[in-house]
């Protein structure tokens, strides 16, 4: 439809890669949701860091005579199974969520996007080897694969950040070589191969700084798959082990109490709810605010 | 003096976006009559499209648009009348054959079923009448052994046959007014004629009036009987197609001539008119074409006020343009001055 | 026809060899396992003869590439191995519990592909209004929500207040229920933003907009025209999601004590049974894989296009 000029009253007009941080920002800020989302992360991680100057209750510490209480004054959220302050244990259980997700996610970024961006712009067997691998690793589903690497790497926090970042490290993968191969035939590329300089430097600085934006987004937004991934195998037991407070593995020990005393797995898992929601929130707006053109 | 069967008064459509109004189509008035050829000419942009489409409410649902005005079909005012009359008169009374036949067809439905669904949004039929119409239609549009065609899929086709296909969409309900948006743009010229010809039948059995969307004026020399030219989203000239071909009254109009190639004359080089057209959302003040314009000569009424649209010498040429007067004797110079700056 | 055949032959081709490398993955993997395999089965008071021995039955000091192939040789007869901790026939102890989770994963797939194009639907036919917004937050809720929290939000909610619903177990037609409604949910979402995304995409195009200069009804435009072309990218993410489902079935049935291979999963690794471990992520990778091809299937019934040219 050439000549109509229906201009649709929707998206904000933003040019990819736009340069300009700082009107990227002025429209983040104006995305309602995206500002819930950065709210709550602020305050997450604000109460995981200050978490000794805000309880007085130390995570670790049981006190069997004050076991199951009901959420009172004392207790804003309850005390487990084990006497201890539920209210203290999330906060403190939120270095852990924070630590797995940023550092799994920075891992998959790490490992997946060098890996992508070769098998992209060299094409060839090297492209085919690395796809087969990242096809067999995406038909388990990250979870699983997760699984599949504690049974491997043994339980804890170190094998839980392992798995989670090596679970998404396959569309990280797929990201990454989307991005080399759309790149490779921008003309300016294929100049700067003609100039003589090496075909590393060529990847590194014209694909990787056009490329930066989506995996910025990209990584964003799988920051929440990861901490699902690293509480659930908390909540099977083969993730961060008890006692530590990683929100998982207490939605794990409060199951069997469901029954009497639902609040020792209902807030952590609402804790977990909330940090995922924040981070997807953000995400999506952080997307938006950088380049509406990612947008599904 | 027969009753027109559209009269469009005062057509106004504007966009909202976020980064502006957009004022597509600016108070565009003019009438279409019972069996004639309309032509509407003007650059991409000029609000050709919009205004037909808004008349028929087809402008997509999720754009913010405001329109004003007043456009009488048979008596009914179609700005004003609720969705569901509209959509009785669209396909039945109005029909459109849209611009890129390529696209316009889904994918997934059989020719033979979509040409029937224009049937049936307005006919109650048994299945087996209703082949029959459609091979009848299918027929009628120059296809041939149109039995066989039904059950085809329009990726099995050229473009060339689903505009034909859309052609016999538009014929289906014997419209009083069929709307051609650029039926040819995206066709080969070798078969541009052909689908004129097709379109010209269709006219014809339908009894209809057409309405002859385009930018390409060797087809308007040859179908229309009137035109009105468009530019900016406004109505800049009207008249006879002969009348304005021979002696246009704008300066606008004056362009688009001069930029035909003439066959066998000494204009080899085209010359196309010098500047852009403006941008939608912000309109220049006064009249829109004077930026470009090489009759303006920097007289300030051009830049202030915007001319009305106003007969000049016989009956029914009207002219949007403060200098209408001056344009037949300085066609020359102007001729010769746009050939200077290309 | 041919070119559907040729098409058919070539997913098959490359669903194998994808499951080929799925086999060796695993193989390689019980190599670089945390303790014996063969202690394991042996039991903690065996001796070292006996452990050596059952090594030796086990064939676990061979070569990569010979377990490899014994382990396809095996598969050919439909032998999984022996489960370390049970001694019973991975492949029985499987298949007796695989029904539950193919239900499950069945009964989830179909909620979160119902609700999810219902949902999408509607959004994108409200697109800008409340309607949208909400759906919109639904969808970012859903993918937020940990499948296991959900579980226990709903045991609390229908079996613990309302008392209307079973909370574990697979006795009745009931307790299938909460299970699969659980494992939906995530799905739903991601099939809703889909589902939005691609109805808005469809809806602009220009084919409806000649269905409705032809004057038809709206309901022909949606229902007829744009959720049918919709329907291709869709039925992609239903099928992807599958994958994510089976992941979630493992949580979910762990939460229900839903008597799946998915539970059997984590007992297996939990006890370091890396027989059975190894033979269900087999399973688990076969079952995504058929999907997929299935779904690659499905296009052809709604798109006459790669039916006729592949």
């Amino acid at each position: 439809m050439a000549d109509l000029v229906v201009p649709e009253g929707d998206n904000a007009v933003a040019a990819p890669g736009d340069p300009s941080r700082l009107r990227g920002l002025r429209t983040l800020l104006r995305n309602k949701s995206a500002v819930i989302g950065i709210a709550i992360l602020l305050l997450f991680t604000f109460l995981a860091v200050a978490a000794p100057l805000l309880t007085p209750y130390d995570p670790a510490k049981q006190a069997l005579e004050s076991a199951f209480q009901r959420p009172s004054a004392a207790h804003p959220l309850g005390t487990d199974n084990l006497g201890r302050d539920i209210l203290a244990r999330i906060m403190y259980g939120g270095r852990y969520t924070l630590m797995i997700g940023i550092l799994a996610v920075s891992l998959a970024t790490v490992v997946g996007v060098p890996l992508g961006l070769v098998s992209g712009y060299f094409g060839g067997w090297v492209d085919m080897v690395i796809q087969r691998v990242a096809d067999i690793m995406l038909s388990f589903n990250p979870f699983l694969l997760a699984l599949l690497l504690v049974a491997v790497l043994g339980v804890g926090l170190q094998s839980v950040i392992i798995a989670a970042g090596i679970g998404v490290v396959p569309q990280f993968i797929r990201l990454a070589r989307g991005q080399a191969l759309a790149v490779r035939e921008e003309i300016y590329v294929q100049a700067a191969d003609s100039f003589g300089a090496s075909r590393a430097s060529i990847l590194w600085r014209h694909i990787a700084r056009n490329s930066l934006t989506p995996i910025v987004v990209f990584a964003t937004l799988n920051i929440g798959l990861t901490i699902l991934i690293a509480a659930g195998l908390g909540f099977l037991g083969l993730g961060v082990q008890p006692p530590a407070s990683e929100w998982g593995t207490m939605l794990g020990e409060g199951r069997e109490y469901i029954f009497y005393a639902a609040y020792t797995s209902a807030f952590p898992g609402l804790a977990i709810f909330l940090v995922v929601l924040g981070f997807n929130l953000a995400g999506d707006g952080l997307r938006d605010a950088l380049d509406p053109s990612l947008r599904a | 003096m027969t009753e027109p069967v559209l009269s469009i008064r005062d057509l106004s459509v504007s966009f909202r976006t976020h980064t502006g109004v957009v004022r597509a189509v600016d108070k565009v008035s003019f009438d279409v009559y019972p069996g004639e050829t309309l032509g509407v000419v003007g650059e991409s942009g000029s609000g050709k499209s919009v205004t037909m489409l808004s008349l028929l409410g087809l402008i997509p649902p999720t754009a913010r648009f405001d329109i004003s005005g007043q456009a009488l079909f048979k008596g009914r005012d179609l700005l004003q009348l609720p969705p569901k009359e509209l959509r009785e008169i669209r396909g039945r009374d109005i029909a459109l054959v849209p611009q890129d036949p390529m696209t316009c067809l889904d994918p997934l439905f059989t020719v033979g079923n979509q040409v029937g669904e224009a049937v049936r949004a307005h006919q109650r039929m048994p299945k087996r009448a209703l082949r029959r119409r459609v091979v009848e239609l299918l027929g009628l549009v120059g296809f041939p052994q149109p039995e066989r065609q039904y059950d085809r899929y329009p990726h099995q086709y050229s473009g060339g046959m689903r505009q034909r296909a859309m052609i016999a969409m538009g014929i289906a309900n014997d419209p009083s007014l069929i709307i051609a948006d650029e039926p040819t743009t995206a066709l080969d010229v070798t078969i541009q004629a052909q689908i004129m010809e097709v379109l010209k039948a269709a006219q014809r059995e339908a009894h209809a009036s057409l309405v002859l969307i385009t930018h390409d004026l060797g087809l308007i020399a040859e179908m229309a009987d009137r035109v009105v030219v468009m530019y900016a989203g406004h109505v800049v000239e009207a008249g006879r197609v002969e009348t304005i071909f021979q002696e246009p009254r704008h300066p606008y109009t004056l362009g688009l001539m001069g930029s035909l190639p003439q066959a066998g004359g000494n204009d080899r080089w085209l010359r196309p008119i010098p500047g852009t057209p403006p941008d939608p959302m912000r309109p220049p003040p006064g009249c829109p074409f004077h930026p470009r314009c090489l009759l303006a000569r920097g007289r300030g009424i051009c830049r202030t006020a915007l001319p009305a649209l106003e007969q000049i010498g016989m009956a029914d040429h009207l002219s949007a343009c403060h200098f209408r007067d001056e344009v037949a004797q300085e066609t020359p110079t102007l001729l010769s001055q746009a050939a200077e700056i290309t | 026809m041919t070119g559907l055949l040729t098409y058919l032959v070539k997913r098959l081709v490359a669903s194998v060899v994808t499951l080929l490398g799925v086999v060796f993955v695993l193989v390689v993997a019980v190599q670089f396992l945390p303790g014996d395999p063969a202690r394991v089965i042996a039991g903690l008071r065996a001796t070292p003869e006996q452990v050596q021995r059952i090594r030796e039955e086990m064939g676990l000091d061979d070569s990569v590439f010979v377990q490899y192939w014994r382990f396809l040789e095996n598969l050919a007869h439909g032998n999984l191995g022996v489960s370390a901790r049970t001694g019973d026939s991975v492949a029985s102890e499987i298949w007796a519990r695989l029904p539950y989770t193919l239900e499950l994963a069945f009964f989830g797939t179909l909620i979160g592909a119902v609700a999810g194009i219902t949902l999408g639907v509607v959004a994108a036919i409200h697109k800008d209004k409340w309607t949208d917004s909400i759906v919109s937050m639904i969808g970012v809720m859903g993918i937020s929500t940990p499948v296991y929290w959900l579980g226990i939000l709903l045991i609390m909610l229908f079996a613990v207040t309302l008392k209307v619903l079973p909370a574990s177990g697979a006795s009745t037609p009931q307790s299938l229920v909460l299970p699969s409604v659980t494992v939906g949910v995530f799905s739903m979402a991601i099939v809703a933003r889909m589902t939005r995304s691609t109805m808005i995409e469809e809806l602009g195009q220009d084919y409806v907009r000649t269905v409705r200069a032809k004057g038809a009804a709206e309901r022909l435009v949606i229902y007829k025209h744009a959720l049918r072309n919709a329907f291709v990218p869709i039925l992609t993410v239903i099928g992807l999601q599958f994958g994510t489902l089976l992941g979630g079935a493992v949580l979910t049935e762990t939460v229900f004590a839903w008597p799946g291979i998915g539970r059997l999963l984590v007992d297996s690794i939990s006890a370091r049974d890396f027989p059975m471990v190894q033979g269900i992520i087999f399973v688990f990778a076969a079952m995504f894989i058929v999907v997929n091809v299935v779904t690659d299937l499905l296009y052809t019934v709604v798109d006459p296009r790669v039916r006729l040219y592949g």
